[in-house]
């Protein structure tokens, strides 16, 4: 229930709604089969779901979900395991989610990775086939992430490169995900059969429609002007906004500046680390760590404009001057040069 | 040369005198009679800069609203497969190069209203160091020198809500409307080779659909109140509350906009002198500019009756000096 | 018809090094319009918010407009004050005056902003009675057309003269009879505009109110713009005379000697006017106060005062020399003044900065002068423009 709670809060739905979510949450046998599918990753994201409490992963996998496929978690292995796959992807074909950790490579038909002697494309197209919504979880399976840097030696991929035409899927980039980002969205499509409203790039809005910047506990400091210049200044001991040392805030929508990571004790703004864009595929690992970010939203600094400002418009430059000066001086005088060579006899015209 | 000196010049000099000294005349007495009131249904913005926190959130609503999303509002009254491409290129935000992103600073700049900022908010510190916040936008007046100046009526005043609209499809670009505004309010994009002039029309363009809006993108945000946006009449009265219940609150316990200029739709509290709050209130007239000019022009042109009048005479002259010439030439033959 | 014989073609090499320097900065300015088309205005020129207009409408419109009241004066002249004396002066200073309006109208193009949409002006739902500008771009569309017909019949006497086609030859001579017959009524109306937006380029700064010192502020502005073109186009055609007369080396045309007598009067009534105008004001505190402005303001007068007394006062006044240097005077002078209401006199507030234009400004002003120049020397080679030295020098003997 307080899990649930928690998971109504962080999808931003009015807390009468928590209700209805506990009631589609509680059904007997409506939890809703789920297959996780690991390809070229790091299990960051799986680790940072066995790293939330509220609830807990246990929870999650006995309560809330009824999880089919997840090879860190599961307890069988080899021909076995994969045997379960099959089962699982027949038995609730059409009705189960997919959830996708890492990304797929597509050099020599995807050699790269395979598992049970099945390339991770294939067993993707057909995971995905027969799934009611695809989850892309993590900045791998969204957009390649750490796998797909230049030179990109496995072709890799995220996996919206290779969805079923018109399956409806959804991002949650990030280097983790938040866990609780994921949950929300499970128990969304739990309660409501359909994704909740999406930006351009298939995010959930509710996680992804603000900046980080605009919720940073460092903001005053960006709009003070007040700037960390150098790890471990007196500055960074201060907390000032860490802006200029390649804080990728400014241009990265993410909820992590309003939920934290580890249940909201921590997250890399709040313990003086720049954040590097991870929710943002052209970003992460695509800029320098230490490169100053695009502000996208800019506002006006904390210093409002005096009311009689000064210097206004373009005033001359000496050059200016003198070349218009020069010019009409010239005219002037050769005008004056002219009439003194001019006959200065009285002209008598009925002479 | 013998010519008697019943020259045409004098007489079309004095003319021209008569005609000019006249006109001078009678727009001084129409610039004095009194002008039209304000309608029932004026709308206008009401700021109280003792209310006022400098927070800038209307800067940046107006910003976002009327330059950075401005393609999205008007898209929904102008589907985009409806404009041409000058209308589509109008909506584009398009920075000048000064105005570029530059990590140094990392901010809006705001120094004073531009192309990008059709509403500023703005700072005087007095003696004793307390700041004064002052919000610097078109005043919609009742006879706006911009809507007399505009030689294609691409700058109007909506007569029942006194809104000054601008149309970008009518402008010709000649910038007469800046020259004639006495706030030096219209701006216009001098570094796009496709430039249009901005002020505030109140989200007429935007939130308005074209219309008169419900609501502007800076009262909206308010979150002081400080600027609130209804009926000119309601403002007034409210304003005029405020000075009664608080007496010498207010500078001078008076409100701008009453009538500096003839009158303005936008009405200001403030606890300082306006003129130091960036409103040259001691150099504009308690009259329209445009009602001296329009006075003189509609003397000189009334029903066009002095240019044909001088026409016809000339031609007559004209013609008879031209015949005469002309046989006086076939008997010097 | 009688003044056929009045006029001749200026026969000398078109493409002479005077010709190929003008080109050359005619080239310069327009490379710089194409760049000011491409980055729009604020890339070339040093206007702002709180200057918007700058030279580009203060000399190419303002004072380009009354230099080109040449032809303006002398359609006076001739036809309304019946001195068809000055008849055979009247060509060359309808090309200069037609040459000046184009130029001015050329220079606007260069300055607004949307002149896609500058046909606004023909659409009847837009206009706009009440705006001055409204009043100045008719007038000025309409009058550089007649200009461009007043100048019509020297091009028709031309054709008419070509043997090479008979056909066209004949019916040039048809039209250029035509239009002798109706061309009176044309320079009426080339008489009425005018006076019109020459008093009107005036009124344009009325509506500013406080921002156009007091000094130059005034009721009376029309009325002062109007004398200041006369002025100004008595000049030009005195100046225009003695320089073609010494440039083309052809004889002098003693005419303008006596035509220049107006001048003084005209000078005597335009500097009581613009007294009467800073009386009314209150501004002969400001005139007295030494600051920049009350200098700028007395040179102004004392240069055309010193014009008119050269002229009316001295027989130095009736030499080519003393007439072009009062033309000059007057040029500038009344120039000043122009320039006085439209950049100097004109302060937005304290807190923009005084407006200077900037070099690549200043060359399109200085290229559109070049083209006006470049336009002049090449008409005045190909159609019939100048007296015709040898008819009218005998009978003036």
């Amino acid at each position: 229930m307080k899990a649930v709670t928690t998971a109504t809060a962080v999808m931003g739905l009015p807390l009468a709604m928590a209700e209805q979510v506990v009631a589609a949450a509680e059904k007997p046998d409506n939890r809703p089969p789920v297959i996780w599918l690991h390809f070229q990753e790091c299990t960051g994201c799986s680790e940072a779901l066995l790293r939330a409490n509220h609830p807990g992963i246990a929870e999650v996998i006995l309560e809330l979900i009824n999880l089919e496929y997840q090879e860190t978690l599961m307890a069988g292995a080899g021909h076995q395991a994969e045997a379960s796959l099959e089962n699982a992807i027949k038995k609730y074909a059409g009705k189960y989610i997919l959830i996708v950790e890492g990304s797929i490579p597509k050099l020599d038909n995807g050699v790269c990775c395979q598992i049970g002697g099945k390339t991770a494309m294939e067993s993707f197209k057909h995971a995905a086939e027969n799934a009611a919504y695809v989850i892309n979880l993590g900045a791998c399976a969204c957009n390649g992430g750490i796998v797909a840097i230049e030179p990109n030696p496995t072709q890799a991929f995220g996996a919206p490169e290779f969805m079923p035409e018109g399956k409806p899927y959804i991002n949650l980039p990030g280097c983790p995900p938040n866990p609780y980002n994921l949950l929300s969205v499970v128990l969304y499509l739990l309660t409501f059969g359909a994704l909740p409203e999406l930006d351009a790039q298939n995010r959930p809005l509710f996680a992804y429609g603000r900046l980080i910047h605009e919720h940073c506990e460092r903001r005053p400091h960006f709009d003070a002007g007040r700037f960390v210049r150098e790890f471990g200044s007196e500055e960074h001991k201060l907390g000032y906004c860490l802006y200029h040392m390649g804080c990728k805030g400014p241009e990265t929508y993410a909820n992590c500046s309003i939920i934290h990571f580890n249940d909201g004790a921590a997250w890399p703004i709040g313990t003086g680390c720049p954040c590097i864009g991870c929710t943002e595929g052209s970003v992460l690992f695509k800029n320098s760590l230490y490169s100053l970010a695009t502000v996208a939203q800019p506002t006006p600094n904390a210093n409002v404009p005096t009311a009689s400002p000064e210097g206004l418009g373009q005033g001359a430059t000496p050059t200016q001057t003198a070349f218009v000066g020069a010019a009409v001086g010239l005219a002037v005088g050769a005008g004056a040069v002219y009439a003194a060579r001019l006959p200065k006899e009285p002209e008598d015209e009925n002479k | 040369m013998k010519t008697n000196r019943r020259d045409f010049l004098k007489l079309a000099a004095l003319g021209a005198a008569g005609a000019g000294t006249a006109g001078a005349l009678t727009a001084e007495a129409e610039a004095s009679s009194a002008p039209a009131e304000f309608g029932p249904d004026v709308m206008a913005k009401f700021y109280d800069s003792t209310k006022c926190i400098g927070c800038q959130s209307c800067v940046v609503a107006c910003y976002n609203t009327n330059f950075r999303d401005r393609a999205k509002y008007v898209d929904e009254y102008l589907p985009p497969e409806e404009q041409n491409f000058i209308e589509k290129e109008d909506l584009l935000p398009k920075l000048a190069p000064q105005d570029e992103f530059t990590p140094d600073k990392p901010w809006l700049n705001v120094v004073t209203n531009d192309y990008r900022f059709r509403t500023v908010i703005q700072k005087y510190v007095d003696e004793n160091g307390k700041p004064h916040f002052i919000k610097h936008n078109c005043m919609h007046c009742k006879k706006p020198g911009c809507v007399s100046a505009c030689p294609v009526s691409a700058l109007q005043k909506d007569p029942v809500s006194g809104i000054v609209t601008y149309d970008a499809g009518r402008c010709v670009g000649c910038r007469y409307c800046q020259m004639a505004c006495p706030f030096n309010i219209p701006k216009f994009e001098w570094s796009r080779a496709v430039p249009k002039i901005v002020k505030c029309d109140m989200c007429w363009s935007t939130l308005g659909k074209n219309g008169v809006p419900t609501e502007t993108a800076c009262a909206k945000v308010c979150p002081a109140s400080a600027v609130v946006y209804g009926k000119r009449s309601d403002h007034l009265a409210e304003a005029k509350k405020r000075i009664a219940e608080n007496p010498g609150k207010y500078y001078n316990d008076s409100v701008l906009g009453e009538t500096i200029y003839g009158g303005t739709d936008e009405i200001y509290l403030a606890a300082v002198d306006y003129k130091k709050l960036g409103f040259p209130t001691d150099k504009i007239a308690d009259y329209s500019y445009a009602e001296k000019s329009e006075g003189l022009q509609h003397t000189l042109y009334k029903w066009g009756i002095a240019p044909i009048a001088l026409y016809t005479a000339l031609a007559i002259v004209g013609y008879r000096n031209n015949k005469k010439h002309h046989s006086d030439e076939g008997e010097d033959k | 018809m009688s003044h056929e014989k009045e006029y001749a073609v200026h026969r000398a090499p078109i493409f002479t090094p005077t010709f190929f320097v003008v080109l050359l900065i005619v080239l310069i300015g327009f490379a710089i319009i194409a760049y000011r088309y491409w980055m729009g205005v604020g890339a070339v020129s040093n206007l702002s918010d709180g200057w918007p207009w700058g030279i580009w409408l203060a000399y190419d419109v303002a004072v380009g407009s009354a230099i080109a009241c040449g032809g303006y004066v002398l359609a006076i002249t001739v036809y309304i004050m019946n001195k068809f004396k000055y008849h055979p002066m009247i060509r060359s200073a309808v090309l200069a005056s037609m040459f000046g309006y184009a130029l001015a109208g050329f220079s606007v193009i260069v300055d607004i902003g949307r002149y896609w949409n500058a046909y606004g002006f023909f659409v009847p739902s837009r206009w706009q009675p009440n705006s001055v500008m409204f009043e100045v771009a008719l007038c000025i569309m309409a009058y550089t057309l007649i200009l461009v017909i007043e100048f019509l019949p020297s091009v028709f006497e031309r054709l008419g003269e070509l043997d090479k086609w008979p056909k066209l030859a004949k019916f040039s001579r048809a039209v250029y009879k035509a239009l002798d017959k109706v061309l009176i009524f044309i320079i009426a109306l080339g008489v009425t505009l005018p006076t019109m937006h020459q008093s009107s380029l005036g009124s344009l700064y009325i509506v500013m109110g406080y921002k156009l010192n007091a000094l130059w502020q005034t009721m009376f502005l029309p009325l002062l713009f109007l004398g200041n073109a006369v002025l100004m186009g008595f000049s030009i055609v005195a100046f225009e005379t003695v320089l073609s007369a010494r440039q083309l080396k052809r004889p002098f045309e003693k005419e303008i000697v006596s035509l220049s007598r107006v001048i003084p009067y005209v000078v005597a009534f335009w500097i009581i006017v613009r007294f009467i105008s800073v009386t009314v004001s209150g501004a002969w505190g400001e005139a007295f106060s030494m600051s920049w402005l009350s200098l700028y303001f007395w040179l102004e007068i004392i240069l055309i005062a010193i014009a008119g007394y050269i002229i009316f006062a001295t027989e130095y006044g009736k030499s080519q020399s003393g007439l072009f240097l009062s033309a000059m005077l007057l040029l500038i002078g009344g120039g000043m003044y122009r320039f006085g209401v439209y950049i100097v006199g004109f302060d937005p507030g304290p807190e923009w900065l005084a407006y200077f234009p900037s070099i690549s400004e200043f060359m399109i002003t200085v290229s559109l002068i070049a083209l006006e120049v470049l336009g002049y020397m090449v008409l005045v080679k190909l159609v019939p423009v100048l007296p015709n030295m040898s008819a009218h020098g005998a009978k003036t003997k």
